[in-house]
């Protein structure tokens, strides 16, 4: 495998820009092409689409290999478009303002990759010297937890003889203040990159956590059996080691060994998925717009029928007369009607709300939901007939209170939800 | 004053020809209008355009427009991050706006307010130079004209379905829309459906059952 990594080292060094060469190179950002997608957001993707890609990308690769043929170009082509497709739909459920033409969340993404190609951290002053390329690079630990997270709020170094060197990257919750990710890093088992520490694993076991930062780890250590001597010095060591660099005190870092947030319900392997996308959170979120009726399916004059009036695109023209009953007139031509062959049908709702102006707890509610029918060449023509629509029955009105009454009436073409509605007062007499 | 007019004021109702006609007119002001449901809903029922004579700059109407009504509910989930919160509500205005735009392609006037304004010689202010002129479309489809009134308007509420439904003795009021009338001789109501405000709302606590 090293001499594999070598030669391909060599490759690029000779000025081969292949894919293979790109995606071994870990100090190399892939460059922002279809090619390099996977590469380059490769924790940003989530698994199906990685698997949809992946086969597009499989299908291209197998189809490089065939003749040269006018096939073959339509059919890489094909792929091509495909491929295309899943990255645009890819960046649209991301995109954190789908009002504006910029996809606000690839800018942030590519952002926070020219921040690690400008080795973001060198200059700082938390973190002199700290340089993403000696640590994994591109695909590293540090690229990956930034890449994720953008730069930290606070972040601090701390050494100590009996173990290794640690660094610890805050984020705070803007709204609360208090810690939304701590990511602790450690450069493991004396190596010199730092890694994250897996605060998942040790979240039942700090001494655990303690000899796996440790300079010479306690290799008789078993968890639940008591914690050896010098794990415990160890521990004793980092809990009154004042950090080299950074604000952030000691007792911060031994509550990182156990802890990725100060919230419980948070873990290191959920702060470090791919982030869900802006259009899946928001539905989600509950948020909704309602109000809309159902969208009209097939032709005009086939399969539905709108009304032929004037200013009719929300309202249905009506009377409602309310007397001895209560009833709501229409012309049929101010009506919208769903056609199936020779038989056009108009559902509808009708709902009377009679409240007692004397007693508000004698409130009587009638919903009708009529279903007119007629044939299609009577809806079609332009005559004036008049349909009525019996809400209230005069059986009704009589049983009702004798008193003032305050009448809401509401009509609604469920095919268009067009309406029409009316406050009325109606006095019931002895 | 013009002799359509004067008969207007007689008889009180108009054909729908003679109102005015703001085409090539130019907008001054366009809202919504709008009515809070809760805390979390607002409803559209139509919106409210300025136009002005482009040349008779001190002529203007203003014109009220119905729409089907679209409920827009913000989030009700707290303590989301407010990376997630911004981009949400994004989201929401995006879906929002979306709805509106196909609400105002099927909205329909129901009310034209007319007047002309002058400039006093003393105060140098605008004044209106005669009397207001309005029209205002009953239900039954009949425009009503009249000079010298205003149109009032007024929230528009029904007790409550689920109330009701829940048999409680005194349902709570729900506010569904918004009455207007002219001089007490025609009204026009834009309003919701109650059934709207109840529709299913799909959270991350739906997701995890």
């Amino acid at each position: 495998m090293r001499g594999k990594l070598l030669i391909l080292a060599l490759v690029a060094g000779l000025g081969f820009s292949g894919q293979a060469a790109r995606a071994e190179d870990t100090g190399h950002i892939p460059a922002d092409t279809a090619e390099n997608f996977l590469l380059r957001y490769r924790y940003f993707v989530t698994k199906d689409e990685r698997k949809a890609i992946e086969k597009v990308n499989k299908e291209l690769k197998k189809l490089a290999k065939r003749p040269d043929s006018p096939e073959k170009t339509a059919e890489q082509d094909r792929l091509v478009a495909e491929r295309d497709a899943l990255i645009v739909a890819f960046w649209r459920i991301r995109d954190m303002d789908p009002s504006t033409p910029e996809n606000e969340f690839k800018d942030l993404v590519d952002e926070r990759f020219a921040d690690i190609a400008d080795e973001w951290f060198f200059m700082n002053t938390e973190s002199p010297g700290l340089l993403f390329r000696s640590n994994g690079g591109f695909y590293g630990d540090m690229s990956r937890v930034f890449q994720l997270h953008g730069p930290p709020h606070a972040l601090g170094m701390v050494e100590g003889q009996r173990f290794v060197p640690l660094m610890l990257w805050i984020y705070l919750n803007p709204e609360s203040g208090r810690i939304r990710y701590a990511f602790l890093f450690y450069e493991r088992m004396g190596g010199s990159e730092f890694r994250l520490f897996n605060q998942d694993a040790y979240k039942m076991d700090l001494c655990g956590a303690v000899n796996e930062i440790m300079q010479f780890r306690n290799f008789a250590y078993t968890p639940g059996i008591g914690c050896p001597e010098d794990v415990q010095l160890t521990y004793r060591e980092l809990a009154r080691t004042m950090p080299r660099t950074g604000n952030l005190g000691a007792y911060i870092f031994v509550w990182a060994l156990q802890n990725v947030s100060e919230d419980p319900s948070e873990t290191q392997g959920k702060a470090l998925d791919a982030p869900l996308p802006a259009g899946e959170s928001a539905q989600q979120s509950g948020a909704h717009v309602t109000g809309e009726p159902p969208k009209l399916t097939g032709e005009e004059g086939t399969d539905y029928l709108r009304s032929a009036c004037d200013r009719c695109n929300s309202l249905i023209p009506s009377r409602m007369e309310l007397d001895d009953a209560l009833t709501i007139t229409i012309s049929r031509k101010h009506l919208d009607w769903s056609l199936s062959g020779e038989t056009a049908t108009c559902p509808l709702t009708v709902r009377a709300v009679f409240e007692y102006v004397d007693d508000a707890r004698t409130v009587l509610a009638f919903d009708v939901r009529p279903v007119l029918e007629d044939t299609k060449s009577a809806v079609a023509g332009q005559g004036d007939e008049e349909l009525v629509i019996p809400v209230v029955s005069a059986e009704e009105i009589a049983a009702l209170r004798p008193g003032w009454y305050r009448v809401s009436v509401y009509l609604r073409n469920d095919l268009t939800y067009k309406y029409a509605a009316w406050n009325t007062r109606f006095v019931r007499v002895k | 004053m013009s002799v359509f007019l004067m008969l207007a004021l007689l008889t009180g109702s108009v054909g729908a020809a003679d109102i005015p006609d703001t085409q090539d007119w130019r907008v001054t002001v366009t809202k919504q209008l709008e009515f809070r449901v809760d805390d979390y809903c607002t409803a559209f029922v139509g919106t409210v355009t300025e136009y002005q004579n482009p040349d008779a700059p001190d002529e203007y109407v203003r014109t009220l427009a119905r729409q089907v009504p679209v409920i827009s509910c913000r989030s009700r989930n707290q303590g989301r991050s407010g990376i997630r919160t911004v981009s949400d509500l994004s989201w929401h205005r995006k879906d929002e706006q979306d709805a509106l735009d196909r609400a105002h392609t099927g909205a329909d006037a129901f009310a034209y307010i007319a007047w002309r304004t002058v400039r006093d010689g003393r105060s140098g202010e605008h004044i209106l130079a005669e009397p207001l002129r309005v029209w205002l479309l009953d239900q039954s489809g009949v425009w009503v004209f009249r000079q010298g009134h205003r149109i009032a308007s007024r929230p528009f509420s029904e007790p409550s379905k689920a109330d009701m439904a829940g048999r409680r003795e005194l349902p709570a009021p729900v506010l569904v829309g918004i009455e207007y009338s002219l001089n007490g001789e025609a009204t026009h109501i834009l309003r919701l459906d109650q059934d709207m405000l109840a529709a299913p709302r799909k959270t991350e606590d739906d997701d995890a059952r």
